[in-house]
């Protein structure tokens, strides 16, 4: 295929001016994200939860508008005896274990766990997640189309859907009361809780803190700050006495987050978009090239046996027809095997139609 | 348009598929109106721990897979330069072309606000997710192969220029752009499932998904020709040209040969990728099991088989083989998607689809079914235009 | 119908080699499920004697010891059966607890041995048609016993070693004023005679020169064997040699393994309610102080003058007396030697031979909170039992952050020296004895000194009162069950003087009667470059919830608010 000198100069100014135009590719792969560093987040204890739901109230109380109030109210603490997990109308709920090696039922709260580099957020194609300065991941119900693609990324269970809404089903987790955080205030469950097993401030300042009461304490707690590196870092950590394990919570998620996970699928994209014409159109070149080959060599013997060499024009045909003879000898024997087991297999079902 | 119809020169409207067909319609339209107007949740089993179930399982996964012939025989006929199967391509062009555009469609039934299925391309995009990559080459894929197929439907209508300068001038390009969408969605839907390594059974799980699903489109294509051309020779015979019949064994022989090798090629992909994370113990378990009998079952065995039927000339093996394979890609889809997904939750919790889900499957089959015969009944898809014949290089 | 069937025979060929092939390779990574564990025994013994060798070419045996001696008894064969006496050395004429040998000289000898003896009388009892254990290398080559083991360790405790000393089987030594008989079993190791010879006033644990394995002392030029040779060689011997004169009424120990190792059997054993006084010369009351008391009868020791000087320290006068009957052991303090700690091993700046005392040093050997043998180690472990746990368990802030609670052991003055002034002579032993006896009979317990009427009767909470009505605690109910908790602990008496009761929930503030209010110091949770302290309606909460679990109080439940501290606000 010949290109004139002025189509490809075009071509490639063409192809010049697109690659200036792109911006800083942030494709969340070489560079690790270690979070904003003032983020908030919320430390909980387990050691200390009593299971009294206080939360899960005072939760639904500052979230009225998008929670109604269950039929079950909060103070039955009945309802611990089945495990639970959040749903379209909590956003969050608390368990209860009672073999998890303690003393006694160790309580566990349950809720998004605003990862440093959310799976939810890196998941969404319309890009409805956001993981806001003050550690909160916050989802925007105006752009959801509902592919549901982040609760399968998810790695904690934790968005949840309105299956039941024809029209407008939304995803549905929780906020870190990101408003109430914004004013000075704090999160509806930790200001509900009696015990401060949720405590709220900065994550740096948690994680000393959750540190500290590791080190004072080392008969009672696990040495070990759930949230601090699983699937990357999270901004809402936990503290146990017994395994995480025992507690319905996964030891087995490791440290990358999910970004990290799929920036190798993604970055193979511009590979492939930039290789595979230049792979492609090579191959259509040279399959290209070889017909015209075997068109011009063609051309050529039949010119050659037209000029005079008859011996080789005969040779040539002679070739070909024994050749053709081979071939048709071969068919011809496939044909009659083939037949022949047709007759044979008649025979030994004879009589059958 | 049976035979019986051709006979007696009545339209014959009434044979049994045509039955079946409106009954489907029927019950499709039912459940299409429940779900617009109830939600979701009263037509599937869907739910939190299972967001995704039989629509993305069969219509999307392998509603993708099977379409995969559009690009496989277009490649094969444009770039590698096999002018042999010429005859081929716009039936798998067709195929392809409705399998996506129903893909879409099916789409608008799972999707919670279908209205808003525009917005990861012109309002909101998110770049960083795969589900972008996927939806971005679908739309623009679907785009081609609409592009591609367009010319059939102006030849109906006898409009010239457009169609000339497709044919002409276009081909080649589309392809080529068919074929790197095509590479980039397939394996893309394959790499959706990577972001959750801890919900994914290890034998199914691999950083290798986005290859294992591109390789296996390959030989899905190629084997849905083959299955989809043996059908349609037997219903649609009278429709097909010389030129289209004649070279139809060639090409059964042709593509089974490639599937076999492209085949043996994943089986190892997979064995390596087995081995790269050390998962031998868990082919000793249930799942392990399950994982060698879609492995050995649907993917060696047929790899073998079209090598016997290609060295054997056995054509009717080859067709048997084009749907066990069909089956496998199936197979595997359901197991990425919903066997070996959530394999960890407690039996209590895992998913089965629920009769509206097989309900709108069916439906959305049986339409594609519908569009595809109203489609070769009139436009030269089995045949050329006498018009147009020669007209295209 | 060739082809077909040509097509099909290579197909299931295929099929199956591939399946199989997969299968075989994939169920070798699956461990073989575990064998069920039904049958328990105490008496596993694991022959693994050829790995002193070189690499075990064949697993070990797990040879099942009482199973054995059971059915030789049977037969009237005893423990000569199986081990030969030692010809000489400090054991002659003894039982080595070696099978059939004296000595391990080479693979190949004690494979003969092993082999010649186990498997000709197995071949020989079951030829006389008896059930007879297997003559086939697999079958005692195991890599698992096939049992679950449940032995226990036993140890020598004060009750046992009481009952031994007065058991009246065990002859006394004639010669002896005491009239004791700790001459049967308490040995050193004579270098010059090269055999052990019971030396009086120096009787310690077997644990001291027996170790876990068998050693090579330097200094006295012998291999001292293990603890476990030891023990069975001394104990079971004896066992045996007094069976015969075991009556329903006195027992005499036992000579089989699961006799002493079977926690059954173990937890059978007559524990002694009021253990006699253990006699070995050993002081009453000890003065703790530096620089050590010198005993003028004893040779003077080497002093390091690269070493700083001690300075002078308020002694610790230590009631010896007391903590004998405080441990089931002498070596749970005497863990290394009967001497005192800082002679060799714990001295002040600790011992230069890493080897010897761990690095610790004296003043860690007496105050690490996690050793069982420290001081204050011990006594954090007596804070855990029930009656002190609501104060004193974990989580708790700052147990030992009032330094005046040292004064309370410290209690020796300090000799003041003037500079010019020469130090007085380090104390005599005996002038030490005196010092600390004199000071430990001045102690009196302090409890119960606060006049009720001191004690607010109910606190009411006002702070935060919210959703509530203000909280009424009953202040004077809980403080005079605390004291109640205290009363009969001589340890928690003597601590808990005046005051300090109070601040087990008054914390980090001096000792009052008017202590600080809790929102004083607790307001918001997470101050800035604070140790965690939880905010004001936490550490209310956190602190009464704590103490009630800890006191294991059915009422008030913790979750239910209204019946037990707020009462609902009157609208």
């Amino acid at each position: 295929m010949s290109i004139s000198r002025r189509k490809f100069l075009g071509l490639i100014g063409t192809a010049g001016a697109t690659v200036a135009l792109g911006g800083v590719a942030q494709a969340a792969g070489n560079h690790h994200f270690e979070g904003y560093s003032d983020a908030y987040g919320v430390l909980f204890d387990s050691t200390l939860c009593i299971g009294c739901r206080k939360c899960e109230a005072g939760c639904q109380k500052v979230n009225e508008e998008d929670l109604p109030k269950p039929e079950v109210p909060f103070d039955d603490l009945k309802v611990l005896d089945t495990p639970r997990r959040t749903s379209a109308t909590a956003y969050t709920v608390v368990n209860k274990f009672p073999d998890a090696g303690a003393k006694g039922p160790v309580f566990v709260k349950k809720q998004c766990n605003h990862c440093l580099e959310p799976a939810c957020a890196s998941a969404c194609f319309v890009k409805a997640f956001t993981k806001n300065p003050t550690g909160a991941v916050t989802y925007n119900a105006n752009v959801c189309v509902g592919c549901r693609y982040c609760m399968m990324a998810c790695p904690f269970n934790i968005p949840a859907y309105e299956y039941n809404k024809a029209l407008t089903p939304r995803i549905m987790k929780c906020t870190m009361c990101q408003p109430r955080i914004l004013e000075g205030k704090l999160p509806g469950c930790v200001e509900a809780c009696p015990k401060e097993a949720l405590s709220f401030g900065k994550r740096k300042d948690l994680l000393a803190a959750a540190r500290d009461k590791i080190r004072s304490n080392p008969d009672v707690y696990l040495d070990h700050i759930y949230g601090e590196t699983e699937m990357g870092g999270t901004n809402w950590m936990y503290v146990t006495g017994v395994p995480f394990k025992n507690i319905g919570m996964r030891e087995d998620l490791g440290v990358t987050s999910a970004p990290e996970l799929t920036h190798g699928a993604l970055a193979a994209v511009p590979v492939v978009a930039g290789l595979w014409p230049v792979l492609l159109g090579g191959i259509y070149a040279v399959a290209k090239r070889n017909e015209k080959v075997a068109a011009a060599e063609a051309k050529a013997a039949a010119k050659a046996g037209k000029a005079g060499g008859i011996d080789t024009a005969g040779e040539a045909l002679t070739k070909a027809l024994n050749k053709l003879d081979d071939e048709t000898a071969k068919k011809v024997k496939g044909d009659y095997d083939k037949a022949l087991e047709a007759l044979t297999a008649k025979k030994h079902h004879g009589g059958d139609e | 348009m049976s035979d019986q119809s051709q006979q007696t020169g009545k339209p014959g409207l009434i044979t049994p598929f045509n039955i079946f067909a409106a009954i489907v319609l029927v019950i499709g339209a039912y459940l299409t109106y429940l779900r617009f107007t109830q939600g979701l949740g009263s037509v599937t089993h869907l739910s939190d721990n299972n967001p995704w179930g039989l629509w993305i399982g069969f219509d999307l996964l392998c509603g993708v897979a099977l379409a995969a012939g559009g690009y496989t025989t277009s490649t094969a006929c444009y770039v590698f330069g096999l002018k042999r199967f010429h005859a081929a391509v716009r039936p798998a062009i067709l195929t392809a072309f409705l399998g996506y555009a129903f893909v879409v469609f099916a789409l608008h039934y799972d999707v919670g606000r279908p209205w808003r299925l525009p917005y990861p391309i012109f309002v909101s995009p998110g770049t960083t997710s795969l589900l972008y990559e996927v939806g971005l080459c679908v739309f623009l894929y679907l785009t081609v192969l609409f592009i591609e197929w367009v010319p059939a439907a102006l030849e109906w209508f006898g409009i010239k220029k457009p169609r000339d300068v497709i044919v002409n001038k276009l081909t080649l390009a589309l392809t080529i752009f068919g074929v790197v969408l095509s590479t980039m969605h397939q394996s893309s839907l394959g790499a959706l499932y990577t972001i959750a390594p801890s919900k994914l059974h290890p034998l199914w799980y691999s950083q290798y998904l986005p290859l294992y699903f591109f390789v296996s489109s390959m030989f899905a294509g190629l084997s849905m020709v083959i299955f989809e051309g043996t059908i349609s020779h037997r219903y649609f015979h009278h429709l097909m040209d010389e030129e289209h019949k004649a070279g139809f064994n060639d090409l059964i022989l042709a593509f089974a040969k490639g599937a076999s090798i492209i085949m043996a090629g994943y089986f190892i992909m997979k064995v390596v990728g087995i081995s790269a994370d050390d998962n031998w113990a868990y082919l000793g378990t249930g799942y392990g099991l399950w994982f060698l009998f879609e492995l050995i079952g649907f993917v060696a065995l047929p790899s073998f088989l079209y090598a016997i039927g290609v060295r054997e000339k056995n054509l009717k093996l080859i067709q048997w083989t084009s749907a066990l394979t069909v089956v496998g890609i199936v197979l595997n889809r359901f197991n990425v998607s919903l066997v070996a997904f959530n394999w960890q939750l407690p039996a209590a919790d895992r998913y089965f689809p629920s009769w509206g889900e097989f309900g709108i499957s069916i439906f959305i089959v049986t339409l594609l079914i519908l569009v595809f015969r109203f489609i070769v009944t009139r436009m030269p898809i089995f045949y050329e235009h006498p018009q147009f014949k020669d007209s295209h290089h | 119908m060739e082809k077909k069937r040509s097509t099909l025979r290579w197909t299931g060929m295929f099929v199956v080699a591939a399946a199989l092939s997969f299968y075989a390779i994939g169920a070798y990574g699956v461990d073989a499920p575990e064998a069920e564990q039904q049958t328990k025994r105490a008496d596993i013994v694991e022959i693994d004697t050829m790995k002193a060798f070189g690499k075990l070419e064949y697993p070990k045996v797990f040879f099942f010891h009482d199973k054995h001696t059971a059915a030789l008894k049977k037969k009237n064969k005893d423990c000569k059966e199986c081990h030969l006496e030692e010809k000489d050395g400090p054991r002659k004429g003894l039982l080595s607890i070696k099978f059939k040998r004296l000595t391990d000289d080479g693979r190949q000898q004690v494979m003969d041995v092993y082999h010649g003896n186990c498997i000709k009388c197995h071949e020989e009892t079951a030829k006389a048609g008896e059930k007879a254990g297997p003559v086939e290398c697999r079958l005692c080559h195991r890599t698992s016993s096939g049992v679950e083991n449940i032995r226990k360790p036993y140890g020598f405790d004060l009750s046992l070693h009481a009952r031994h000393v007065a058991s009246k089987d065990i002859p006394v030594d004639p010669q002896d004023k005491d009239q004791a008989n700790c001459q049967n079993c308490h040995h050193e190791y004579d270098k010059a005679a090269k055999k052990t010879a019971y030396a009086k006033g120096k009787e310690g644990t077997c644990r001291y020169c027996h170790k876990a394995s068998e050693i090579e002392d330097k200094d006295l030029s012998v291999k001292v064997e293990s603890l476990q040779a030891a023990a069975h060689e001394e104990c079971v011997a004896c066992h045996l040699k007094l069976a015969p004169k075991a009556t329903p009424d006195k027992k005499i120990g036992p000579t089989d393994c699961a006799g002493c190792h079977d926690k059954a059997k173990q937890d059978e054993v007559k524990k002694l309610k009021e253990i006699p006084r253990l006699k070995r010369g050993q002081p009453d009351a000890v003065l703790l102080t530096i620089p050590r008391p010198v005993d003028p009868a004893a040779p003077a020791e080497k002093v390091d003058d690269k070493l700083p000087k001690p300075m002078a320290m308020a002694g610790v006068p230590f009631d010896h007396k007391a903590h004998e009957g405080y441990n089931d052991t002498c070596r749970v303090c005497h863990h290394e030697a009967m001497d005192a700690c800082s002679k060799k091993c714990h001295t002040i700046s600790g011992s230069p031979d890493p080897k010897v005392g761990g690095g610790v040093n004296l003043e860690r050997a007496m105050h690490l909170r996690d050793s069982d043998r420290s001081c204050i180690g011990c006594h954090a472990i007596t804070q855990q039992k029930k009656e002190c746990a609501a104060c004193h368990a974990a989580p708790r802030p700052a147990q030992f952050a009032d330094k005046a609670a040292c004064a309370k052991c410290h209690s020796a003055p300090v000799k003041e020296v003037k500079p010019g002034e020469t130090p007085p002579a380090p104390m005599t032993v005996d002038a030490a004895k005196a010092e600390a006896t004199m000071l430990l009979s001045e102690r009196k317990p302090v409890v119960d000194t606060i006049p009720v009427d001191d004690i607010p009767e109910k606190v009411v909470i006002k702070e935060l009162a919210d959703q509530y009505e203000p909280a009424e605690m009953p202040h004077r109910k809980i403080v005079q069950t605390l004291m109640k908790n205290i009363k009969d602990d001589k340890l928690a008496q003597y601590q808990h003087g005046e005051l300090s009761v109070c601040q087990g929930c008054h914390h980090n503030s001096p000792a009052s009667k008017q202590p600080p209010r809790c929102g004083n110091c607790h307001e918001k949770p997470l101050l800035a470059g604070e140790a965690y302290r939880p905010g004001l309606k936490a550490a209310f909460h956190q602190e009464c919830m704590a103490c009630h679990r800890d006191l294991a109080l059915k009422k008030p439940v913790e979750t239910a608010c209204n019946e037990g501290c707020h009462k609902e606000k009157k609208k």
